[in-house]
């Protein structure tokens, strides 16, 4: 890799920034964003990173972490498989096909309610037949004709926003229609990414309480406590996991360590098999 | 009763906090949906989703329903039906040759 922090340049697979002035916490996180891909004041140069990088790419005192989804992410990097695959990318290539979120809104216009509609039906007949009934005895039928206009325009206008409704009402169905589609694509995608973890999860499950007791054993006085009767390898504090899981992956791009867990640097990162930095 | 349904993951947790945060106002829960009071404070809650969440919130005015507001013939027709001999008889069948209403005109009527 060719990291590049605050103006200066380092080359190399291992990276040791320890008798370097920086700040290690700002400079940690912006150089593990830079392997990311993402925006940060520092520049790296490496193969790219993976999911794993997200979860366990930067190991630092306090961090947090997810440690069974990032162990599927471990199983996913070295390119194992689950039985939910194959169902998984007909319902994510179905949602693709949906489309993304209609940006279409139509808003729900507000109709007068029927009875408003049948009052003024009725008032329309009963203007009509006075000006009929003024015409016919040749009286002044202008006031009567001028109220008679305008209920038929309000008419008119009533008639006009109930037919709008109902197109909307049918349209909005259409919409739904849809959208109650994606939802249960999603709410099927979700579960099947939850079969897949839990596959993969089973599947790394030795190799990664192996990983721990490993690391344990190597050194690292301070996590002897936890090494004693110990059912579930998950229950282990992140920094542990966040290494397991990283020896564990398929990694390609630098990994970020702030902790000491191993003797040199060097050790770290064979032991991980992959390019580091540490700060 | 306001039917609020829901039609994206985001909608339906805003209706679930809605629904956990006044349970006092809601009549019945289902996955996506619930029934609540038909109450200005229903009605509130209900538009608030609704203005959050545009089209993927659907609010519909739900009335309770009444037998007495349904003709005789289709209680009857209902009754006699679930109370037949033999449990593979379609309702067409079993309504040719009787009193008993036909699919369609129980199809081409509004209740």
């Amino acid at each position: 890799m060719i990291l590049r922090v605050d103006g200066r340049t380092f080359c190399g697979a291992v990276v040791d920034l320890r008798d370097v002035d920086i700040d290690v916490a700002g400079d940690g996180a912006a150089i593990a964003a830079a392997i990311r891909g993402g925006d940060s004041c520092c520049g790296v140069h490496c193969p790219p990173a993976s999911p794993v990088h997200a979860r366990a790419g930067y190991v630092r005192p306090g961090m947090g972490l997810s440690a069974r989804t990032a162990l599927a992410e471990a199983g996913r990097s070295r390119g194992l498989d689950t039985p939910s695959d194959d169902e998984l990318a007909t319902v994510r290539s179905e949602l693709a096909a949906l489309g993304e979120d209609d940006t279409e809104r139509p808003s729900a216009p507000t109709t007068a309610p029927d009875a408003d509609r049948e009052r003024v039906r009725e008032r329309v007949a009963e203007l009509r037949g006075r000006v009929q009934a003024l015409e016919a005895t040749d009286r002044d039928a202008s006031d009567a004709r001028s109220k008679l206009r305008d209920a038929a325009r309000r008419l008119s206008e009533l008639e006009t926003t109930r037919v709008a409704a109902v197109e909307t009402r049918e349209r909005s169905r259409t919409l739904r229609d849809r959208r109650e589609r994606r939802l249960e694509l999603q709410d099927r995608a979700a579960n099947l990414e939850r079969d897949a973890r839990a596959s993969l999860v089973d599947e790394l499950r030795d190799e990664f309480a192996a990983a721990v007791d490993s690391l344990q054993k190597g050194g690292a006085g301070d996590a002897g406590a936890n090494h004693l009767d110990r059912d579930d390898p998950f229950d282990i504090d992140p920094v542990t996991a966040a290494l397991a899981i990283l020896r564990i992956a398929a990694v390609r791009a630098p990994v970020v360590l702030t902790v000491d867990r191993f003797e040199r640097p060097a050790a770290a990162a064979q032991w991980l098999e992959a390019p580091l930095v540490r700060l | 009763m306001l039917l609020v349904i829901t039609y994206s993951r985001a909608a339906r947790q805003s209706l679930r906090n809605v629904c956990r945060a006044h349970e006092d106002s809601v009549v019945r829960r289902f996955g996506r949906a619930a029934l609540l009071e038909a109450t200005e404070f229903g009605a509130f809650q209900a538009l608030r989703l609704q203005a959050k969440h545009g089209i993927d919130v659907q609010v519909e005015r739900v009335e309770p329903f009444v037998e007495s507001d349904v003709p005789e013939r289709v209680r009857e027709a209902a009754t006699a039906y679930e109370n037949r001999d033999q449990a593979s008889v379609p309702y067409r069948q079993f309504a040719s040759g009787t009193d008993h209403p036909s699919p369609e005109s129980l199809r081409e009527t509004d209740v």
